[in-house]
C-alpha cells in the first residue's frame, strides 16, 4: 500500500477513527495499531508478514534474555548473537545474490568457474528498516538505554508501526517505547503539523519527484552517451531533487500520519542542500539513518578516540557500510566510500586550516565577515556539486553507464533534449526552498492549529484535489522501497 | 538532531506546570490527565469532522477518481452496486460540469509542462527560434540588418 493512494486514504480513515475510539484501552489500541501495521505491510505480499513477525518475536526473546542476565559476558555473547541474527536475516535476503554474483565473477576470473547455489531471492520491502530497529532495540536494552519490554505487543509495534514501517525514518527504541507506555493524546499541534506534513510530503512525491522522474531523470540516465552536457548537467540535478522530494516526502507523510495517530517522530530531513561542507550535508540528510550508523557503528568502532587516523578509518568504514546498506550494487560501494574518503579529505583539510589560522577571539571585524559569507556560498555551491557528482554512480545502473554520463559532460554541442522550462523551473524552486527558514513548515503548522473543521477539511480536500490534479497520472514507487 | 521540538516542549511544560495537582474527589487523577483527554477528545473530534468534510470534497472533485477505484474491486452482488452508485454519482458531476474542474486542471498544467524554451526566451509566442535563425540566414546574405520588425517580414509571421 503506497501513502499516495486512495486505498491508504481509506484504510488510514479506518485506523484514525478506531485507534482513537480505543484510547482508553491502551492495550487494545496498540493490539489494534499492531494489526492495522501487518495489515499495511501484508498488502504487498503476506508471505513477508511472517518474517516480520519472526524477526520481531527474536528481538523480543534477546531483549528479555538482555533483561534478565547481570553479567556482562553473558550480555555481550547475546548482544552479539542478536545482531548476527538480525544482519543475518538481512544478509540473506539483501546481499546472497549479490555476494554469489561478485564470487563467480571472481571464480570466472581467475579460471576456476564453478556451479553456485544461486537462488531466485525476493527482497521483501523495508526489510533494511525493520532490522535496523531491531538491532537498534537489542542495542539500546544492552546499553540500558531503555528497559527490556515485558509486552511483546509493545516490541512487534515498535519495529512494525505502519507509518516507518517500509521506508523509515528509523526509529530509536529509546525514543519511540515510552511513548507507548503514556497515554496517546492528540494536541492542536499536533493536528497542524501532522496535515501540513502530509501535505508536504504529497507535493513533494507526487508532483515534483513524479514529474522529475518521469520526465528527465529516467531518460536521461537510461543512455547518457546519447545526450549533450546541458541535458545531463540539468539531469542530475533533477535527480537530486527527485530523491530529496521521493523520500523527504515519504518521510513528512510517515511523521504527519505519526502525530495524527499520537506519535512524535524526529525529523528525517533538514534543508540538506544547503549545507556548506559534506559533514553538514550528513547531519541534514536522512538524518534517522546517519544518527543510526552514528551510534551503532562509528561510536562502537571508536568515533574520534582513536587519534587522527582511526578517526578517517572508523568514518570510511561507516560511509562504506552505509553505502552498502542502500543496496547490492557496486555502485552503491562506491558511492558510500566516495562520501567516506570526501569527509575524511574535509576533515583533514579542516584541520589543517585552522592549525594554519587559529580562530580569532572577540567580534568579527566587517572583511572577516564578507569573507566567512563568500566561503558559506563556495562551500554550498562545492558541497552540492560533490552530492550531485556521487548521486551519478547512486543512481546509474552499472559503472559503464556512470562513466558514459561523465563523459558526456564534455559534449556541449548536442542540442538540449529533456530539460524543459517546466523542469528546470521545479529543480531551482525546490533548491530556493532549501534557502527559506526551516522553521516554515511550523509556522505553517501553527496556522493550521486551530482552524475549524468546517475550514479544515475542504481545505484538506481541496489541497489534496490540487496536487492530485496538478500531478502527473499513475503513482511510481519511493525510490527507498527497494532498500 | 535529538532536540526535544516545541510541541514536545509544549507537553513537559503543561505536565511541569500541573504536577501534583490532583482533580477533587476520591479518584487520584492528575489535572494535567484530565486536561489531555480534554484537548484529546476536541481534537479527535475536529479531525473526524474534517476528514468528513475533505472525503466529501473529493467525492465532488474528484468523481472520475472514484469511478477509477471502484473498477479495480473484485465482482460481487455489493461491488456491482457500489460501481453502479459511483457511475451515476460521476454522470452527475459531468453533467453539471463539475468533473471538468479536473481535466481544466489538467489540460493547462500539460501545456505549461510541454511548454519548449523558445516560448520562454522569445517575448513574442508567434516567434520560434528556428524562425528566427532562418530569418537571420536569409538577411545575413541580403546583407540587411537583424531588426526584429525585418525578420517578422522575412519570416511571414
Amino acid at each position: 500500500m503506497l501513502f499516495p493512494t486512495f486505498e491508504f486514504g481509506i484504510f488510514f480513515l479506518i485506523v484514525f477513527v478506531v485507534s482513537w475510539e480505543l484510547r482508553r484501552t491502551a492495550d487494545l489500541r496498540k493490539l489494534f495499531l499492531l494489526a492495522a501495521s501487518y495489515t499495511f505491510y501484508g498488502w504487498w505480499d503476506w508471505r513477508f508478514v511472517g518474517l516480520l513477525v519472526v524477526s520481531s518475536l527474536a528481538n523480543y526473546l534477546f531483549g528479555r534474555a538482555l533483561g534478565a542476565l547481570e553479567r556482562d559476558g553473558l550480555r555481550r555473547t547475546i548482544v552479539g548473537l542478536a545482531v548476527i541474527a538480525n544482519l543475518g536475516v538481512l544478509g540473506f535476503f539483501k546481499y546472497y545474490g549479490f555476494f554469489l554474483e561478485s564470487l563467480d565473477d571472481i571464480l570466472i576470473t581467475l579460471g576456476l568457474q564453478r556451479d553456485l547455489p544461486f537462488l531466485q531471492v525476493i527482497l521483501p520491502v523495508g526489510v533494511s528498516f525493520f532490522t535496523f530497529q531491531g538491532i537498534s532495540y537489542i542495542v539500546d536494552v544492552y546499553r540500558r538505554d531503555v528497559a527490556a519490554q515485558r509486552s511483546v505487543v509493545d516490541v512487534c509495534l515498535y519495529i512494525s508501526f505502519f507509518p516507518q514501517l517500509v521506508a523509515g525514518p528509523i526509529v530509536r527504541a529509546a525514543h519511540f517505547l515510552p511513548q507507548l507506555e503514556e497515554k496517546p493524546t492528540l494536541t492542536p499541534a499536533m493536528v497542524g503539523l501532522g496535515i501540513t506534513l502530509i501535505l508536504s510530503g504529497l507535493i513533494k512525491k507526487m508532483v515534483i519527484a513524479n514529474y522529475l522522474a518521469t520526465e528527465l531523470v529516467d531518460p536521461v540516465f537510461f543512455d547518457p552517451s546519447v545526450l549533450g552536457a546541458v541535458d545531463l548537467l540539468i539531469g542530475v540535478y533533477g535527480y537530486a531533487i527527485q530523491i530529496y522530494c521521493d523520500f523527504s516526502g515519504y518521510s513528512d507523510i510517515a511523521i504527519g500520519v505519526a502525530a495524527l495517530l499520537g506519535y512524535k517522530f524526529n525529523a528525517n530531513f533538514n534543508q540538506p542542500y544547503r549545507s556548506a561542507s559534506l559533514q553538514e550535508f550528513w547531519r541534514r540528510w536522512h538524518i534517522s539513518l546517519s544518527s543510526w550508523l552514528r551510534d551503532y557503528l562509528y561510536i562502537p568502532l571508536g568515533g574520534s578516540r582513536k587519534g587522527e587516523w582511526g578517526t578517517y578509518r572508523n568514518l570510511f568504514l561507516t560511509m562504506f557500510l552505509g553505502g552498502l546498506w542502500h543496496g547490492a550494487a557496486w555502485t552503491f560501494v562506491f558511492w558510500g566510500t566516495f562520501h567516506g574518503a570526501m569527509l575524511g579529505i574535509e576533515r583533514y583539510v579542516r584541520r589543517r586550516f585552522a592549525s594554519l589560522a587559529p580562530p580569532v577571539d572577540g567580534e568579527p571585524q566587517a572583511v572577516s565577515r564578507i569573507s566567512d559569507a563568500a566561503s558559506w556560498v563556495v562551500g554550498v555551491i562545492f558541497t552540492f556539486h560533490m552530492v550531485c557528482f556521487a548521486w551519478i554512480f547512486f543512481r546509474a545502473e552499472s559503472f559503464g553507464l556512470a562513466f558514459d554520463y561523465l563523459v558526456g559532460f564534455g559534449d556541449w554541442s548536442t542540442p538540449v533534449q529533456h530539460a524543459t522550462p517546466f523542469l528546470a523551473l521545479l529543480i531551482a524552486g525546490a533548491l530556493a526552498f532549501h534557502f527559506t527558514p526551516p522553521s516554515l513548515g511550523r509556522w505553517i503548522g501553527e496556522g493550521m492549529k486551530w482552524l475549524p473543521s468546517p475550514a479544515l477539511g475542504p481545505a484538506f480536500g481541496a489541497a489534496i484535489f490540487f496536487i492530485w490534479a496538478v500531478a502527473p497520472e499513475g503513482v511510481a514507487p519511493f525510490i527507498y522501497f527497494q532498500f | 538532531m535529538n532536540a526535544i521540538t516545541p510541541i514536545e516542549m509544549e507537553g513537559v511544560v503543561e505536565r511541569f506546570e500541573d504536577m501534583g495537582a490532583l482533580e477533587e474527589g476520591w479518584a487520584t487523577v492528575s489535572r494535567a490527565d484530565v486536561r489531555d483527554e480534554d484537548i484529546t477528545r476536541k481534537s479527535v473530534t475536529r479531525v473526524r469532522r474534517a476528514f468528513v468534510m475533505t472525503v466529501l470534497v473529493l467525492l465532488l472533485l474528484n468523481s472520475a477518481g472514484l469511478v477509477q477505484l471502484v473498477q479495480g474491486l473484485s465482482i460481487g452482488p455489493v461491488q456491482d452496486t457500489v460501481i453502479v452508485m459511483s457511475e451515476t454519482w460521476h454522470g452527475e458531476m459531468e453533467r453539471h460540469g463539475v468533473a471538468d474542474v479536473l481535466s481544466g486542471i489538467r489540460r493547462h498544467v500539460t501545456e505549461f509542462v510541454q511548454r519548449p524554451w523558445d516560448d520562454v526566451l522569445i517575448a513574442d509566442p508567434d516567434l520560434r527560434l528556428g524562425e528566427v535563425e532562418e530569418a537571420a540566414e536569409t538577411h545575413e546574405k541580403d546583407r540587411t540588418g537583424l531588426l526584429r520588425g525585418a525578420v517578422l517580414e522575412t519570416s511571414g509571421s
